[in-house]
C-alpha cells in the first residue's frame, strides 16, 4: 500500500470544549453538575412520546444562541452552539480573520438520524419532505460553512458510540496530516419517534415515581436507560500545531481502539471478547497498561443486559487491575445523550483530570453482584486521574474505547 | 501539483443493482459462492442494505473465499464504512404515518436499527460477521465523497486490517406514496470494494490534497463540488468485472474515476501500478 509517512508526532491534543447538555452549557458548570452529583433528568411534557403516564428525560432547556443560525432545525442549532463555542474555547477566530483561517480545519459530527429527525419535525408539522427527494446538504456540511471551516466535514454514525468514532476520525486526521485542527464530537434530540421506538425496544426505563432515580446504571434494579439529548464537541490538534500558536490544552485524547460484535443488530454480545478487545486496543494505542488507569468512563446506560455485558468487558481487558480502577456512569446524571454520549464523556473524563475527583454513579443503591467493579456510588471521589479510558457501545455491535490522557 | 495522503489497492469489487420491485427477491435471495446471511436477517431491512449488502456477499463470491478465512485477503478485522445517500426515507415515512395514525404503540422497534445511517455498516457486520469498527457515513448528498476520505482513514486505526467500503444510492431519488412506498422502476445500486493492504488487485483508490493556496484562491468552499454519481462509478465497475481487470479505459495516467471533493482533494480510482505495467506491455505487444 502506498501511504504518506505518518507525521513523528500523533499526539490529538484538545484544546477547545463545547457542549450543550442537560448539565449546562459550559465546562466549568458542567464539571460542577457532574461532580456534585446533579442529575438533568426530569419529568418532560412527553404527551405521544409513549403509553407511559409520565416521561422521563434529560433535555436540553437552553440554547445558546448563534448567528447566522436562522435556517438551522433544534438539532442544528444545539449542534452549531457547540461546536462554535469549542471553537471560541480552543481561541480560533472565524473565517473573517482569526487564526483558524491559518490552519486546515476540519469537521467531523456523529450524528446517527439526522435525516430521521429532519423529516420528523417536518412531518408533525404538517409538512411532506419524507416522501420528495432532497438535496440539500447535510448539517455537518452547514456548519461547516457557518463556522468558515473549508476542510473535510464529515458526518459518522455507529449508533450511541457515534460522536467517539467521530473523535477517532478526526485524530486519525491529524496523525496523517490531512488537517490541522478539527472540531468533531456530536448532537442528537430527543423526538417521539426516537422515544417511542426505544420505548418499544423495551431499553427505556419505564419508572414513573422519581425522574432522578431512573437513571441506575450498575443497580440490580435498573430497567434500562433515560434518554437524554444535546451535544458536545472538542477541537483537536496536534501537540506542535497547539504550542505552535499558544493554545491552552486541556487534555489529550492519546488512544483509541474499536472493533465490532458482530453478533446482533441491538443486543450487545453476551461473549465480552469484542468489547474488550476495543479497551486492550485503546490502551495499546496510548502506550498504557492496564494498571496505569486512573477512571473508567463506563457506556453503562442502565439497561440490564448492556451494564452485565461492560463489566465483563472491563474486567477481561483490565485483568486484576479492575479491582482498583475506579468506574462510574455519568450517565446516571446526563442521561443517555445517543449519538453524542462519547464526546459527552469524553468531556467528563476531562473534567475528571481537571478537577482530580471521579464523579459518581447516581442510584447506585444495590450494585448488581454481575458488575462487580470498583463502584463510585453516590458522592464524588477525590482521586488521582492522569489516563481515563471511556468506553462507548452501541447497536450494531458498535464498540469504541477512547483514552483521554491529562496533557503532560 | 497534489500531494498524495491516502492510497490503497482495491482487492475486489462488485456491483448490484435492483429496481425496487425486485427488493423482496433481493432480500430472499442467496449470493452463490458467498457467506450466506442468517435466515430472515434482511426481513426488516432498509432497501439501501438489502442492496448493499449483497453487493458485499457478491464481492466476496468473486474472491472466492469467506470472510475470516486467513487466504481470502479480506479478514474479520475490517473495517466496515457503508454510505448509504438518503437511507432510511421509506421506513421513516411509514414510521412517521404510523404515529400520526396509531400513536407511539405503533412505532417499529425496527425504526432505529435499520432505519439510521449506521444501520447498513451495522448489517453488514452483524450479518457476515466481521469484527472491524462499522461505521456509517454521509446521509446527505455528499455522501460519497465523505465515505472516500472515511475509508481511506480508517486503515491506519490500531485492529484495522483493511476495509469493506459500501456505497448504495437510488439512481434518482424517489417521491414516495403516501404510505411511503417505493415506485416500483425507481434503481437502487450498490457498490462494494474491499481496501486490502495485502491486495495486489488491479485497481487502487488514492485521495490527493491540492495546495492550500489552490483552495484558497477557489474561494469555493461552500459551492457544490462536481460529484459524478454512483451509477456512473457502478457501471465503471462493472465493465471492469467484465473486461477482466486492468483492460479499462483511462487516461494516460491510468485514472480511470476522479471524484473532486469540495475542500481541495481529489479521490482517484486508478490502474494499479502492477496493472498499469501488464497493460503498458500489452500496448506494446499490439
Amino acid at each position: 500500500m502506498t501511504r504518506a509517512p505518518l507525521r513523528a508526532d500523533r499526539s490529538a491534543m484538545i484544546t477547545g470544549i463545547g457542549a450543550v447538555t442537560p448539565l449546562g452549557n459550559d465546562f466549568d458548570t458542567i464539571a460542577d453538575g457532574l461532580l456534585a452529583g446533579r442529575s438533568g433528568v426530569v419529568e418532560i411534557d412527553g404527551a405521544g412520546f409513549s403509553r407511559e403516564a409520565r416521561q422521563f428525560a434529560a433535555p436540553v432547556t437552553a440554547i445558546p444562541a448563534v448567528a447566522a443560525d436562522d435556517s438551522l432545525d433544534r438539532l442544528g442549532r444545539i449542534c452549531l452552539a457547540a461546536a462554535n463555542a469549542a471553537r471560541a474555547d480552543a481561541g480560533l477566530g472565524d473565517r473573517r480573520g482569526g487564526p483558524i483561517a491559518a490552519a486546515r480545519v476540519g469537521l467531523v459530527l456523529g450524528i446517527g438520524a439526522e435525516q430521521l429527525k429532519g423529516w420528523e419535525a417536518d412531518f408533525l408539522a404538517g409538512g411532506r419532505q419524507v416522501f420528495s427527494p432532497d438535496r440539500s446538504p447535510s448539517l455537518v456540511h452547514r456548519i461547516a460553512t457557518h463556522l468558515g471551516i473549508d476542510g473535510p466535514a464529515v458526518t459518522v454514525a455507529a449508533a450511541c458510540a457515534s460522536s467517539g468514532y467521530a473523535l477517532a476520525l478526526a485524530r486519525r486526521w491529524i496523525a496523517t496530516g490531512l488537517v490541522d485542527v478539527c472540531l468533531a464530537g456530536g448532537g442528537d434530540i430527543l423526538s417521539p419517534t426516537g422515544f417511542a421506538a426505544f420505548y418499544n425496544l423495551r431499553a427505556l426505563s419505564r419508572r414513573s415515581d422519581d425522574p432522578v432515580r431512573a437513571s441506575r446504571p450498575f443497580d440490580r434494579d435498573r430497567d434500562g436507560f433515560v434518554m437524554g439529548e444535546g451535544s458536545a464537541v472538542l477541537v483537536l490538534e496536534s501537540r506542535r500545531h497547539a504550542e505552535g500558536r499558544g493554545a491552552r490544552v486541556r487534555g489529550e485524547l492519546a488512544g483509541v481502539g474499536m472493533s465490532g460484535d458482530a453478533a446482533h443488530m441491538v443486543i450487545p454480545s453476551d461473549d465480552p471478547t469484542e468489547a474488550a478487545r476495543a479497551i486492550q486496543l485503546a490502551l495499546r494505542d496510548a502506550g498504557v497498561e492496564p494498571a496505569g488507569v486512573d477512571y473508567v468512563n463506563a457506556h453503562a446506560a442502565g439497561t440490564p443486559v448492556g451494564d452485565v455485558a461492560e463489566a465483563a468487558a472491563i474486567r477481561l481487558a483490565l485483568g486484576r487491575a479492575a479491582d482498583g480502577i475506579p468506574v462510574s456512569s455519568t450517565k446516571s446524571m446526563s442521561g443517555h445523550l445517543v449519538s453524542a454520549a462519547a464526546a459527552f464523556e469524553a468531556l467528563a473524563c476531562l473534567a475528571a483530570i481537571d478537577r482530580q475527583t471521579i464523579p459518581p454513579t447516581l442510584n447506585l443503591d444495590h450494585p448488581d453482584e454481575r458488575c462487580r467493579l470498583d463502584h463510585v456510588p453516590h458522592v464524588a471521589r477525590p482521586h488521582p486521574v492522569t489516563v481515563t479510558a471511556s468506553n462507548s457501545f452501541g447497536f450494531g455491535g458498535a464498540n469504541l474505547c477512547l483514552v483521554v490522557r491529562r496533557a503532560a | 501539483m497534489t500531494t498524495p495522503h491516502l492510497s490503497c489497492p482495491v482487492a475486489v469489487h462488485a456491483t448490484v443493482t435492483c429496481r425496487a420491485a425486485g427488493i423482496g427477491v433481493l432480500r430472499e435471495a442467496s449470493v452463490p459462492g458467498a457467506p450466506p446471511l442468517p435466515p430472515r436477517f434482511l426481513r426488516h431491512a432498509d432497501e439501501h442494505t438489502v442492496v448493499g449488502i449483497r453487493a458485499v456477499q457478491a464481492a466476496m463470491a468473486a474472491l472466492g473465499q469467506s470472510p475470516g478465512n486467513p487466504r481470502s485477503g479480506a479478514s474479520d478485522r475490517f473495517a466496515v464504512v457503508a454510505a448509504p445517500c438518503g437511507a432510511g426515507r421509506p421506513g421513516s415515512a411509514r414510521t412517521l404515518v404510523n404515529l400520526r395514525e396509531g400513536g407511539p404503540v405503533t412505532v417499529s422497534p425496527h425504526v432505529v436499527p435499520q432505519c439510521s445511517l449506521h444501520a447498513l455498516a451495522s448489517a453488514v457486520s452483524v450479518g457476515l460477521r466481521i469484527h472491524g469498527p462499522n461505521i456509517g457515513v454521509g446521509g446527505g448528498p455528499e455522501a460519497l465523497s465523505e465515505a472516500f476520505v472515511t475509508a481511506l482513514s480508517l486503515l491506519d486505526e490500531p485492529g484495522v486490517e483493511g476495509c469493506w467500503l459500501v456505497l448504495t444510492a437510488w439512481d434518482e431519488e424517489p417521491v414516495l406514496d403516501d404510505r411511503g412506498d417505493v415506485p416500483g422502476d425507481a434503481v437502487c445500486r450498490g457498490v462494494a470494494l474491499a481496501l486490502d493492504r495485502a491486495a495486489t488487485g488491479s485497481l487502487r483508490l488514492s485521495l490527493r490534497t491540492v495546495p492550500r493556496v489552490a483552495v484558497l484562491d477557489a474561494a469555493a468552499t461552500t459551492s457544490p463540488p462536481g460529484h459524478p454519481s454512483l451509477a456512473a462509478l457502478a457501471i465503471l465497475l462493472e465493465q471492469a468485472g467484465r473486461a477482466g481487470g486492468p483492460n479499462l479505459p483511462g487516461d494516460c495516467d491510468g485514472c480511470l474515476w476522479s471524484l473532486r471533493l469540495g475542500w481541495g482533494a481529489m479521490v482517484n480510482l486508478d490502474h494499479a501500478p502492477a496493472a498499469l505495467g501488464a497493460m503498458e506491455r500489452r500496448r506494446i505487444a499490439a
